[in-house]
């Protein structure tokens, strides 16, 4: 071998030899070559060399960035894969509290900024038609029917309507522009149709706003008593960690307080299917026995509580007294469940180790929202299942930012920032101070609520509204009313899709940018402060809406509230306000948001590792008091409060004429209006236009599954098509208000809560008729 | 060198072979458990999933299906592993037999080309046959947990599938006895000759990283889990097939392109959970236990009370 090898190189070396050359290579370079690219092609088929090593990730990846899911308020860390400038994969973040789970929309955040119907430049409308424009264009038409609203009817006469999915530096700077800069307390948002009644009962109650507990208690609990809340399906992430503790503890008992059968309540140890609307009377009747069998803590009462009922303060034994009416044997009729499933409840909710309790819209938007927020909390208080691990009440919110952006930046029309109030003469003066305006320049006067709002365009006393990020023509209740409204007033409507419900009222609509396409911090049920990083460029002429709120107030001549013209700025000056009330989080900075999955406040400097419960003395940095369980220090006296509610009977009573009552709700796979989940390719086969119907109704009504069917309400009527179950209670139907082909909101009540003016989209009274046979399709 | 006994012993020698082969031919057709492991966690997690009202839910989930009263599969007969592993060891007894009887006590007596016959079979058929039987004895041991387990590296992951606290992916399928065996290999190698080679291959790579000492921690699962390892069992289930999201992603989940952990993990015990962190919640979780109802004074008792 080596002797013909040798031999070879002596023929080619030969002078005398005719050599072969193919571009100055020697044949054996070219063979050579040739052998190894057929072995490159070769290992090539078998999907890549580095697949005979090790398995290799079907998405390929150039980076990942830690960032947060676009969509509910559980607020799950994620890691964002990006290759080429764009997103292209989405997984949980193993760091953070989610420990790498994520729903379906979780890991679909991956397809959402390319998805169709993004808008992708300005829009003004001319001769009734939006027609393309230039930035300059329409920002200057703001500007000037703003300044031209302000200057003839004064600063009322305009309003800004936000929301819970913007960024915490853009909400707070819109509320600091439309409160200190133009002079009006018209702001309001999306939240107050979400989270508004869970904030007026904690501010009520423990003096400060946001939950005391966290996610971490779950590991902890014995009892979850879960009531207005299809977790499994609105909150799945954080619904796995409740099961994750079931799993571990098989003792642990749930239970869920809901008129549907719905996915959570399956997974239920006990289902209390109620009458919807009757939650006072199954919580004080529950109270009822938590002091019959003695569950209840007396040193809570004794030492960090007192009774109201409304302003007046009442004493123990006369709270004792009024709850007497509430026996389990009168509310079981009232509720429509038995006297035992109460005294179940009641029992396990207070013989446990430890009970955590979630609610969230099923409370949440009714007319006596905050009675029943009050209530879950004096639960909770009563039994002293409160401020310890795995034992608190806690509210869920559905949006990314409704806590941190809206609540805690005050951006409603009653609030100012940190749980101040427009009508306390201090707070404004606080606020002045800190935000160097003038003695007075912030109106005393609460501005128009997300309702009263769109009734003031309708009435004309609104002329200018700033919508952003949010879809109000499909989300509030009542929504055919309002319409005249947003025909008669100017309306600029901010969004990174067109068309919407809302767009198409728009007389300017301008491309916002959004998730990645800017980075900014978001907040989530647990007062966690988590950051989103930009990595894309946004899609056409797109801005973010922080750039669009700077630039108006440019040109409405409020430049001066802005001397920091950064994102980065505006958040440290907000978190140094912030320092001045007990909201304290001056120790959650941008730098350190970037390197970790969020922070729970409070958290007064950079070396505090945030605070898990709050109002617990050594655990929260502002609670004082070593020797004591509690220290609630929202309250002048430090403790908090119990309320006294009755039974109120529900704003319209189902009668002959209208039999039914309509409650509404979501499904797992789509999010609020559909704005973003219908647009992605893969959610297309989840379908949302459907009316659960009770089988006894459907054959009341003469209704078959799969068939058109009209739903009418005293104020308008929606078509849906039947979807026949068991899993509902006689006499009520279920739509969601996710499809905008459906719009269950034209028959749903704007009747609110009159303490948080939340409105009730939960017991509208309906009567339905088929619209047409069954199509082939749908059966 | 002429005698007729010698063809005899060859004769007798031939006889044995084959009786022996035919006997392990015998037992493997009568005897061996026709259904594999996998193929037999599949038909109970399908019987599993018929008695199932409707979503299985958590209290239900941990009840022991009825299925499982069965013997497993390795338990019901030999396995391919163990009559492999037997005939090896019986072909290395003939095989020395022979190699002593032909050398010492028929040598002169033996024709040369019986001699050299038999010197075949003992040095290179039968030898043969162990090695076949060495490699497939190790390819089966190879799947044990235990021997996962050998590398001290892998301890957080075995620990975590006997925790009782655990509610990770791996732990809830091997407490509750949903894969009966070779756990780690069941979920970890694709079905067919090429999750076989699959699996050999990560074994000999996390092999040769421990040995060189040059893996590095936090351990992380490389590339896209084969999601195919999940649906084999789950897939016909109505509670699979029934999931709205499942049918949203099915084109997703069937390219890999969105593992099943994504939602339904974590598989394994995460980076932070592993060792002395996962140490002190467990220690946390004691005292929680142990906390007396509505009373906190005696908690600093109740912590001296933990070693």
């Amino acid at each position: 071998m080596s002797e013909k090898a040798v031999d070879n190189d002596h023929v080619y070396q030969s002078p005398d030899y005719p050599r072969e050359e193919l571009n100055g290579w020697t044949r054996r370079d070219f063979m050579r070559l040739a052998s190894l690219s057929a072995a490159g092609v070769f290992t090539g088929s078998l999907s890549g060399c580095g697949e005979l090593w090790q398995r290799q990730p079907v998405i390929d990846v150039d980076s990942w960035h830690q960032g947060v899911c676009r969509f509910c308020g559980t607020g799950c860390g994620i890691q964002i894969g990006m290759a080429e400038g764009r997103v292209v994969d989405v997984k949980g973040d193993p760091a953070a509290h989610n420990r790498g789970r994520l729903c379906i929309k979780g890991i679909l955040n991956r397809e959402i900024l390319y998805v169709e119907d993004r808008l992708l430049y300005p829009m003004v409308r001319k001769d009734g038609e939006l027609e393309r424009a230039t930035w300059e264009e329409a920002m200057e038409l703001i500007a000037s029917r703003f300044n031209a609203a302000i200057r003839e009817k004064g600063p009322d006469s305009v309003a800004y309507y936000g929301s819970g999915q913007l960024f915490t530096e853009e909400s707070y700077s819109a509320s600091k522009l439309f409160k200190a800069g133009i002079g009006t307390n018209n702001v309001d948002g999306n939240p107050r149709l979400c989270m508004a009644s869970a904030a007026s009962g904690y501010t009520s109650v423990f003096g400060k706003d946001e939950p005391m507990g966290c996610y971490e208690d779950i590991d902890h609990a014995d009892c979850f008593f879960i009531t207005g809340s299809n977790m499994a399906e609105c909150h799945p992430v954080l619904w796995e960690r409740v099961l994750d503790r079931k799993r571990n503890r098989p003792d642990t008992f749930t239970i869920v307080v809901d008129p549907r059968r719905t996915r959570t309540a399956k997974n239920a140890d006990l289902h209390l299917q109620i009458r919807p609307g009757t939650d006072v009377t199954l919580y004080n009747s529950m109270i009822y026995e938590l002091y019959r069998r003695e569950l209840t803590d007396s040193d809570m009462a004794d030492n960090y509580l007192t009774f109201h009922q409304e302003d007046d303060p009442i004493s123990g034994p006369d709270f004792y007294e009024h709850i007497q009416a509430y026996d389990p044997e009168s509310a079981a009729p009232v509720c429509g469940i038995s006297s035992d499933q109460i005294r179940e409840a009641a029992w396990r909710f207070g013989r446990s180790g430890a009970t955590m309790s979630f609610w969230t819209m099923g409370l949440n938007q009714q007319t006596q929202a905050t009675a029943s927020n009050r209530l879950v909390m004096a639960m909770h208080l009563l039994t002293g299942h409160i401020g310890r691990p795995g034992a608190t009440p806690f509210s869920l919110t559905g949006q990314p930012n409704a806590g941190g952006g809206v609540r805690d930046t005050g951006a409603l029309s009653h609030t100012l920032p940190n749980g101040r109030r427009v009508t306390s003469r201090q707070h404004r003066r606080e606020m002045e101070e800190q935000w160097n305006v003038p003695d007075g320049t912030i109106s005393p006067e609460p501005g128009y609520h997300a309702v009263a709002l769109f009734e003031a365009m309708r009435q004309g006393n609104v002329d200018c509204t700033l919508i952003m990020a949010t879809n109000p023509m499909q989300s509030l209740p009542n929504i055919l009313q309002y319409r005249e409204g947003m025909e008669r007033a100017f309306v600029v409507v901010a969004d990174a899709f067109h068309p919407t419900e809302t767009t198409r009222f728009a007389d300017v609509v301008l491309p916002a940018a959004m998730w990645t396409e800017k980075s900014g911090v978001f907040s989530q049920s647990e007062r966690r402060y988590h950051y989103v990083p930009k990595l894309v460029e946004p899609r056409g002429e797109a801005r973010s809406d922080f750039e669009i709120i700077i630039e108006l107030a440019d040109r409405l001549g409020h430049s001066a509230l802005f001397p920091e013209r950064t994102q980065a700025g505006i958040w440290d000056e907000w978190r140094k306000i912030s320092a001045f009330s007990d909201y304290n989080f001056k120790g959650i900075t941008y730098e350190r948001l970037q390197n970790q999955p969020g922070i729970l406040w409070p958290c007064p400097d950079e070396d505090h590792p945030g605070t898990c419960r709050r109002y617990v003395p050594g655990e929260d940095p502002i609670a004082r008091g070593d020797d004591k369980r509690l220290d609630f220090y929202g309250r002048p006296d430090g403790r908090a409060v119990i309320f006294l509610h009755d039974q109120e009977p529900p704003f319209e009573e189902p009668d002959d004429s209208y039999p039914l009552v309509l409650t509404t709700g979501r499904v797992l796979e789509h999010w609020h209006t559909e704005t973003i989940t219908r647009r992605v390719p893969q959610l297309g086969v989840v379908e949302t236009g459907f009316l659960e119907v009770h089988p006894a109704d459907a054959h009341r009504f003469g209704l078959e599954n799969g068939q058109p069917v009209t739903v009418e309400s005293r104020r308008g009527e929606a078509d849906f098509v039947t979807r026949i179950t068991n899993d509902i209670r006689e006499g009520i139907v279920f739509a969601t208000f996710h499809s905008a082909k459906n719009l269950v909101n034209k028959a749903t009540s704007d009747a609110f809560d009159p303490i948080s003016k939340q409105p009730d989209y939960k017991k509208a009274a309906v009567r339905m008729q088929p619209a047409g046979p069954v199509s082939q399709r749908q059966s | 060198m002429m005698s007729e006994k010698p063809n005899k012993i060859l004769y007798l020698t031939l006889v044995l072979l084959i009786a022996g082969g035919t006997a392990a031919a015998a037992i493997g057709v009568l005897y061996v458990d026709p259904v594999s492991g996998a193929a037999h966690d599949y038909e109970r997690m399908q019987g599993y999933a018929m008695v199932q009202v409707e979503e299985p839910t958590a209290g239900q989930a941990r009840e022991v299906p009825e299925a499982a009263d069965e013997l497993a599969a390795g338990e019901r007969g030999f396995t391919v592993g163990e009559l492999m592993r037997t005939a090896g060891i019986i072909s290395v007894i003939i095989a020395l037999i022979i190699l002593f009887c032909i050398e010492f006590l028929f040598k002169d007596r033996i024709q040369q080309l019986n001699y050299r016959m038999l010197l075949l079979i003992s040095l290179f058929v039968l030898p043969g046959l162990v090695g076949m039987s060495a490699t497939s004895t190790l390819l089966e041991t190879t799947k044990s947990v235990d021997s996962c387990a050998s590398c001290h590296v892998m301890d957080p992951f075995v620990e975590d599938l006997s925790d009782p606290e655990s509610t990770t992916l791996a732990a809830r399928h091997y407490k509750n006895r949903w894969i009966s065996q070779y756990q780690c290999y069941t979920c970890h190698t694709t079905y067919g000759a090429h999750g076989t080679f699959e699996g050999k291959r990560d074994g000999f790579r996390h092999w040769l990283l421990f040995v060189t000492r040059t893996y590095e921690m936090p351990m992380t699962y490389k590339g896209s889990y084969p999601n195919v390892n999940c649906v084999d069992c789950h897939g016909g289930s109505p509670g699979f097939e029934n999931a709205l999201s499942h049918q949203a992603l099915a084109e997703e989940l069937i390219t890999d392109r969105v593992s099943c952990i994504s939602c339904h993990g974590p598989a394994h015990p995460l980076p932070g959970e592993r060792g002395e962190e996962a140490a002190q919640r467990d220690r946390f979780s004691q005292v929680h236990r142990l906390w007396p109802q509505n009373d906190t004074g005696e908690l600093s008792k109740m912590l001296e009370a933990i070693p």
